[in-house]
């Protein structure tokens, strides 16, 4: 249960961290720390407007979103704390569970039948599509070094203080950091803050939506930044930490990967689009280097 | 007399269907032969998986069934009876037209390729086997060419039935040299098929199957059949190549297992990857789901793979992953796959487009026949607790457990990025399918005119739900827990079905938690007294937005083609009308190339010319030169003769 409470926290300043950064870099005061949640509330005060071709469907599409990617976060854990459900194989639930989430999200986009929400979600699906085998890639990475087949139990045995594992760890974290920047719509796949630029993804497939349905989308991508954080953490914290320590390490190393995307996006540009597919297979190439460098560290007989 | 004793018969019901007036009542006549034969089937099929005892009994239901047999039967069964019923709503305003005799032949060829797939999975003996094949062929034929008057149909069909006689000849060959033909219940059980004959098979039902390279007939034989025939074909016909290839691979000889295994691993691994991808690029929905088919062929020959390479490691529990996530697929597939092909049969009934650039809007217009569909895309995309997922985490369980069990680590890994891709790419070519299709606004009238078919056409394509909703849970019972009985793996350390019932617990919370969400959002509207209102969809400031600017098929996967290549993804454009003095209206139309499946025809009839070439040594064309060709035949034949030899 803590793991997903933790999430929760987490969902909650994240993106405060991430705008803050920015700012700071920019040399602005930036908006408040909790600004996304005070807009989520003026937008679930609000009544919504469909289009007028859009069904049933673009209004229980969003709740969808969220409860998927809620369901997802109840699969993971945290270092020795164990996720709320757990079982061999749940990282193919949790796969397919956020799979479901995008489904929602594009089928809503394309039901508004603009040519807007049709580009973002024909770019949604493709990048998502290019980091899906590195998301397995890692994940079976783990496996083999942990010989575990679940979440929990791989999270739980991971040793990343020995010497051997400590780089293989350091190459996965950086992996999974790359796999949560293309998932969550970050720099350099997309960037969050163009608005009504043709060079958007994630956003151009929400043009359409308001009120509470916005709500719950944020909601779900806010949620989808921790867990995704969650799993850049699970490689980085010391193994056998517990208790309150683990919660602190947590809480720091959350911080930090807000302040981390904070930087990126500070200091780099967004790709061209046409290069998107080129990086987002390196990012898998790199899935695939953490594999080959556990690979050899264990037939070397570790 | 018991029913085992008359199933065989039941086959010349087809017979009926010439006494019975009207395209309707031949078509229920059709319905009803099938549905009798199918309710035996799905019960003799469960029977035999759980209670092999009793149905090895006199009294069995289909004789000659065994349990991995009526895993197949089963899948036919409920195919059988959606495609058959939706046939009685479809074919009157499909075959508008036609004379009685079409209709007839049509409506008999359904009840025989219906029993004749049922003949092929009870089918004990060699050559008894070959006639049920073979004339599962030959009525699958007659109903592909039920539009022949249109050129393509026919092409298609022709094509087909050359490709699958090819096939049913290297079938031919491969049990004749294997010497299984000596009849008898031993038909493909013993142990010790040699490689080459393993590799006939391979190929001899992969042409069947479809397998990479050998799907040339599968795109275009799919789109040109009606749609209850291709949902047929697509759902389980193509499950009885499979159904060959695991037969003869539980019958390879041990030593061969392993290599065997590898390579029908990575065709399979190569064809879901290159199965979707061109699934994803096609405009044509019947197209694009006969493309999808070919990825799904491809998993299930994954998993077989892997099963393979289990059985040659001696390791349980890879093998029982690997053709128990293969025959829960054929399972999941023949539900879901039905389910869609008769969705787009729907939309063609109901627009006369298969052309996903000449649709949109479907939902509003056919709101049952959309949520459906909307159903069976969800299950191909694998969203869990549907069928599609069962079989899906079967196999990347099988292979994440074999990473962690230290066997076969790379070959799973490769496994494990294939299915990742092909479920990544899986995800983009079913919302574009169906938010093409479906969502969105008209782009042809024909689209904006669309009226909902009638009530047992949603009836029959809302049969296979049953199957998708209930399979989570039964399909792993029965293919699973059997494991032992189909394919002489045992493995019970981590039960799969009680994985599924957390997951399917799960599911029901993210339900739950959906529906409180919409409460909530209605909640919260109420309180503060807002309303939803309806306004046109935002075009970002531009006035003037119209409905040929949405994105249509092609532009949607516009990126794909571009990362594929030009040759991947290869478009011909057809200029139908010529250059004139005075130009009438043009046509002009765009077609997708399979650029594989040409180059494999093109080798192969390239190769088949230059030897028929050669041999047109002989023919001259001067009368003396053919008399001397008589008169040394004749004195071959004497000299043999003389020999003794004849």
């Amino acid at each position: 249960m803590i793991p997903l409470i933790l999430i929760l926290v987490s969902a909650l300043f994240v993106k405060g961290v991430i705008n803050k950064t920015r700012a700071r870099l920019a040399g602005r005061t930036g908006c408040r720390f909790f600004q996304p949640l005070l807009t989520v509330g003026v937008l679930l005060g609000k009544g919504e407007i469909y289009s007028t071709s859009s069904t049933w469907l673009t209004r229980v599409a969003p709740a969808v979103c969220l409860a998927a990617t809620l369901g997802a976060a109840l699969l993971l854990p945290l270092g020795i704390f164990p996720a709320v459900i757990g079982f061999d194989g749940d990282f193919i639930l949790f796969a397919y569970l956020l799979a479901l989430s995008k489904l929602a999200l594009v089928l809503t986009a394309l039901e508004s039948g603009s040519s807007f929400q049709g580009m973002g979600s024909a770019r949604e699906v493709l990048f998502s599509m290019l980091v899906e085998p590195c998301f397995f890639l890692l994940v079976g990475t783990l496996a083999m070094v942990t010989g575990c087949g679940s979440f929990s139990a791989i999270f739980a045995k991971f040793d990343n203080m020995s010497v051997n594992l400590l780089m293989l760890s350091l190459i996965l974290a950086y992996a999974f950091l790359n796999v949560a920047l293309a998932e969550n719509g970050r720099l350099p796949v997309d960037d969050t803050r163009t608005h009504l630029e043709l060079t958007m993804v994630h956003e151009a497939m929400v043009l359409d939506l308001s009120g509470a349905d916005l709500a719950f989308v944020q909601v779900a991508g806010w949620l989808k930044l921790s867990m995704w954080g969650m799993l850049v953490v699970n490689m980085l914290i010391p193994a056998r930490t517990a208790g309150w320590l683990l919660v602190a390490w947590f809480l720091v190393a959350m911080a930090a990967y807000g302040v981390v995307i904070g930087l990126i996006e500070s200091l780099m540009a967004r790709n061209r689009m046409t290069k998107n597919a080129t990086y987002l297979v390196t990012v898998s190439a790199i899935g695939l280097l953490g594999f080959a460098v556990a690979y050899v560290l264990l037939t070397s007989g570790l | 007399m018991t029913i085992g004793d008359i199933f065989p018969f039941l086959t010349l019901s087809a017979v009926l269907v010439f006494a019975a007036p009207g395209t309707r009542f031949k078509g229920i006549v059709a319905a009803v032969a099938i549905a009798a034969g199918a309710v035996i089937a799905a019960v003799a099929g469960v029977t035999t998986i759980v209670f092999p005892e009793i149905a090895a009994g006199p009294g069995a239901w289909m004789p000659g069934l065994d349990a991995l047999g009526g895993v197949f039967a089963l899948a036919v069964a409920i195919a059988g009876v959606a495609c058959s019923l939706y046939a009685v709503g479809y074919m009157p305003g499909h075959a508008a037209g036609k004379s009685h005799t079409q209709v007839r032949l049509h409506f008999a060829s359904l009840v025989v390729l219906f029993y004749s797939m049922l003949g092929v999975v009870t089918a004990s003996a060699a050559y008894g086997f070959l006639f049920w094949w073979e004339l599962m062929t030959l009525s699958s034929f007659v109903l592909v060419m039920f539009d022949a008057q249109r050129k393509e149909v026919l092409h298609a069909a022709v094509g087909y039935l050359v490709l699958m006689h090819i096939g049913f000849f290297m079938l031919l060959g491969a049990f004749s040299t294997s010497g299984v033909s000596a009849g008898g219940c031993s038909f493909f059980t013993g142990e010790g098929m040699t490689v080459p004959v393993f590799l006939l098979f391979l190929a001899g039902f992969g042409l069947k199957a479809g397998i990479f390279p050998l799907h040339m007939w599968l795109p275009v034989a799919h789109p040109a059949a009606p749609s209850h025939v291709s949902a047929m074909m697509s759902g389980v016909m193509i499950k009885m190549g499979i159904y060959g290839i695991v037969r003869a691979a539980l019958a390879l000889r041990p030593e061969a297992l392993f290599a065997m295994g590898l390579l029908v691993f990575a065709l399979g691994a190569a064809m879901a990857v290159f199965g979707i991808a061109r699934a994803a690029v096609q405009t044509d929905l019947k197209r694009l789901l006969a493309y999808s088919s070919i990825e799904n062929i491809g998993i299930i020959c994954l998993g077989i793979g892997l099963g393979m390479l289990g059985r040659g490691l001696d390791s349980d529990f890879i093998a029982y992953a690997g053709f128990g996530g293969a025959l829960l697929h054929v399972l999941g597939h023949s539900n879901y796959k039905a389910m869609l092909f008769m969705g787009a049969g729907s939309v063609v009934a109901a627009t006369r487009h298969r052309d996903m650039n000449r649709l949109g809007g479907l939902l509003r217009r056919m709101p049952v026949t959309g949520i459906l569909f909307l159903l069976a895309a969800m299950a191909a995309c694998v969203v869990p607790g549907l069928a599609g997922f069962t079989s899906e985490f079967v196999l990347f369980d099988g292979l994440f457990g074999s990473i962690t069990r230290g066997e076969l680590t790379v070959v799973s890994v490769a496994g494990i990025v294939a299915l990742a891709l092909a479920g990544g790419l899986t995800l983009m070519t079913f919302t574009k399918a169906y938010g093409i299709t479906f969502l969105g606004n008209p782009r042809s009238c024909a689209a904006r005119d669309a009226k909902e078919v009638g009530i047992v056409m949603l009836l029959a394509q809302a049969l296979p739900l049953a199957g998708i909703l209930v399979g989570p849970l039964l399909y792993p019972y029965l293919v699973l827990e059997n494991a032992d009985a189909l394919f002489g793996a045992r493995y019970y350390a981590q039960p799969v079905i009680g994985t599924m019932v957390t997951v399917e617990l799960v599911m029901g919370g993210v339900a739950l938690f959906t529906a409180g969400l919409v409460g909530l959002k209605v909640w919260l509207n109420r309180r503060s007294g807002v309303a939803a209102v309806r306004r046109p969809t935002w075009g970002c400031a531009f006035t003037a937005p119209n409905k040929r600017m949405q994105y249509t098929a092609s532009s949607y996967n516009r990126e794909l083609q571009t990362m594929l290549g030009e040759r991947g993804a290869e478009r011909q454009v057809r200029e139908l009308a010529e250059e004139e003095i005075f130009p009438k209206g043009h046509t002009f139309s765009t077609e997708e190339r399979d650029s594989t499946a040409r180059a494999v025809t093109r080798w192969i009839s390239h190769q088949l010319r230059r030897w028929t070439a050669r041999l047109a040594l002989f023919q001259t064309g001067k009368t003396n030169h053919y008399v001397l060709h008589a008169l040394l035949l004749l004195g071959l034949v004497l000299v043999l003769t003389l020999c003794g030899v004849l």
